[in-house]
């Protein structure tokens, strides 16, 4: 009731005036139930959905690559676990990236109208990724618990390597979008931009043994690299962690504080280039 | 009581042009603030720079306590939601959780006539159906400030004379204070308390809302226009009138003259000159007709109207021509001619009125 809102022309740019912390939370839930109910509005299987698609991926996958690459049958077995505990995550990156970074431009006429805090949209994205990822994590318990593969302390460990999962894709996802505003070609160029990282990331093969010099550098500065080994630890128990592992945590929590920092930037003159 | 928002010289640039420049605005306290103003004069930048939508270039503004913020809030909404989902979402854009929506939801929808579709899609809804809900959720909503762009302008006017009372009664009557931006100008006559004339950016008039719409009403009429050609008017055109002269100045409560002229033959009875006097905003206040005070021309083309004690307050007043000869219409002319009346005292005592009015003699007992 009592609260003062003031605000100067020459107020430094990463002093925020706009809601509060509650009001964002609140938000952000607000725009993911919206979004969840929109997309099972016309679909038959509705939550099926959720479970067909990491189902259907980690299966194809397994079986093409391990054609590909001839593996016996126990090597197959070791192949399909890899994927299967890291897909999940993955799946819930990309989303929150590729979401995340158009959340400014899709929803161009409620940000032009409303104030309200930013990040709310991409927030909201990371939440309607977060149900997959849900149903993912089951599938996977359920798959594991089959073949006895999982390490006693999973559960906890888990939502561990969750969280920086959020953090590390909303981070990428404030920077693209905050970028985007001015610069639409970067939501052009992303789709495939992902695809890349997929490809480059170590979520269908374990981390490759390079040493964080020259190229091997830009290979640790992904994030999604301790991303995916990060569930190989959680679920499978398996010591996958090299030295090298700090540099890509370091990028992830550094990707959200810059995210941050970049949307407060933006915030400022969003509706100038908006309209 | 310090006000609810008080902005010190505000300046916002867009596109290289000041939108806005050295404004100093306040809301008091369950005061009702017009902003009016032609388009591009800074009403919206001004607005939304006071909802934190545009950073100001120059100057500062403080808000105390809370502030919503609704600009064209009928639309906006989620066509495949349903009217319930949608006002959720609206709640929270302004800072409400679920429940909280949950608790005013029954009265939104009441009052927006839509208590029995709820829960349709809001694309099965009229187009004023959505407005009316839009305003609805708006209006209800625990603010200290409401900001409000046009939003009147639209929806039935059954609806938009409830929405007045309703700001006039739940929100005014409670101390909380409206930010109003419209173009219907007896809408802002209506609830405002003060009313800001806004002129390319800067800040023309402020004051009392009849004074300040009257102001600027005038001023879109001020440059007497040409009156339009002759064969464009209405009227039979057997006599046609040339000019429409007021003569010096008027004051209230002084004698004042006027004069018109004319072409045409015109039969010795049956000629009659009518002035309508109207406000700028072209509600009629008195008329004059020369048939009726019995005067006649005998072949003149020219008469002069005498009025004794000029028994209109101060204020601009545009003067309606229109010629009739044994009751048809011969001739007319909107806008004939513009007068400022000044400020006099009417039978020994001063009538201060906040825009212009005919005055009458009065007897009390």
């Amino acid at each position: 009731m009592n609260k003062v809102r003031e605000v100067a022309a020459h107020d430094p740019w990463w002093k925020t005036n706009s809601a509060s912390l509650r009001q964002g939370r609140s938000l952000a839930l607000a725009f993911a139930r919206r979004d969840l109910r929109l997309r099972y509005t016309q679909t038959r299987l509705a939550w099926l959905w959720a479970v067909v698609q990491p189902v259907g991926l980690i299966a194809a996958l397994t079986v093409v690559l391990g054609r590909v690459f001839g593996l016996p049958p126990d090597g197959l077995r070791q192949f399909g676990l890899n994927l299967a505990v890291a897909l999940p995550g993955w799946i819930w990156f990309q989303f929150t990236v590729s979401q995340g970074a158009q959340s400014l431009i899709s929803n161009q006429s409620l940000v032009s109208k409303a104030a309200f805090s930013r990040t709310a949209l991409a927030n909201a994205k990371a939440l309607v990724g977060l149900v997959d990822f849900a149903v993912g994590t089951a599938v996977v318990l359920l798959g594991l618990l089959t073949v006895g593969a999982v390490e006693a302390f999973a559960l906890l460990r888990v939502p561990l390597v969750a969280a920086y999962t959020a953090l590390a894709a909303l981070g990428w996802a404030y920077l693209i979008a905050a970028v985007s505003v001015r610069r639409r070609d970067v939501l052009a160029v992303l789709p495939m931009l992902l695809q890349i990282l997929f490809f480059i990331s170590p979520v269908a093969l374990p981390s490759a043994n390079f040493e964080p010099k020259g190229w091997g550098l830009l290979y640790w500065l992904n994030p999604a690299v301790a991303m995916a080994d990060g569930f190989r630890w959680a679920w499978l128990g398996w010591n996958v962690w090299q030295p090298a592992h700090a540099i890509s945590f370091a990028s992830g929590g550094l990707s959200f504080a810059a995210g941050i920092l970049a949307m407060r930037w933006r915030s400022r003159r969003l509706n100038e280039f908006l309209g | 009581m310090s006000p609810r928002i008080e902005a010190v010289n505000l300046g916002k640039q867009l596109g290289g042009r000041w939108a806005l420049r050295r404004l100093d605005v306040h809301v008091n306290e369950g005061e009702v603030l017009g902003i009016i103003g032609a388009n591009g004069a800074g009403k919206s930048t001004l607005l939304k720079t006071l909802s934190g939508l545009l950073h100001p270039d120059e100057g500062s503004y403080r808000v105390r306590g809370s502030l919503a913020s609704l600009l064209e809030v009928g639309t906006g909404f989620h066509p495949d939601l349903s009217g319930r989902e949608n006002a959720f979402l609206r709640g929270a854009l302004l800072g409400l959780s679920r429940r909280e929506v949950e608790v005013l939801l029954p009265r939104i929808a009441e009052f927006a006539g839509v208590a029995d579709r709820l829960d349709e899609p809001v694309k099965y809804y009229s187009s004023g159906m959505q407005l009316r809900l839009g305003f609805s959720v708006a209006a209800h909503l625990p603010a200290d400030t409401l900001i409000v762009d046009e939003v009147l302008a639209v929806g039935d006017a059954a609806f938009q004379a409830k929405s007045l009372t309703f700001l006039e009664t739940s929100w005014r009557a409670a101390g909380r204070s409206v930010v109003y931006v419209a173009h219907q100008l007896n809408q802002v006559r209506r609830l405002c308390d003060r009313v800001l004339w806004l002129d390319h950016g800067t800040l023309r008039l402020e004051g009392h809302a009849d004074e300040v719409c009257d102001a600027y009403l005038a001023s879109m009429l001020e440059a007497p226009e040409e009156w339009p050609d002759a064969a464009a008017r209405p009227g039979l055109g057997g006599v046609r009138a040339t000019a429409l002269h007021v003569d010096g100045t008027w004051s209230t409560g002084s004698p004042a003259q006027l004069r018109v002229e004319w072409t045409g033959a015109a039969a010795d009875t049956g000629l009659d000159l009518r002035i309508s006097l109207e406000r700028p905003d072209a509600s009629a206040l008195t008329l004059w007709s020369s048939l009726n005070s019995g005067w006649m021309p005998n072949g003149a083309s020219c008469a002069t109207l005498t009025l004794p004690e000029l028994a209109l307050s101060s204020g601009t007043y545009l003067m309606h021509l229109r010629v009739f000869v044994d009751g048809l219409l011969h001739d007319e002319v909107r806008n004939a001619a513009r007068v400022v009346v000044q400020p006099g005292a009417w039978q020994g005592f001063d009538y201060p009125t906040p825009r212009p009015m005919a005055l009458q003699t009065q007897r009390w007992s």
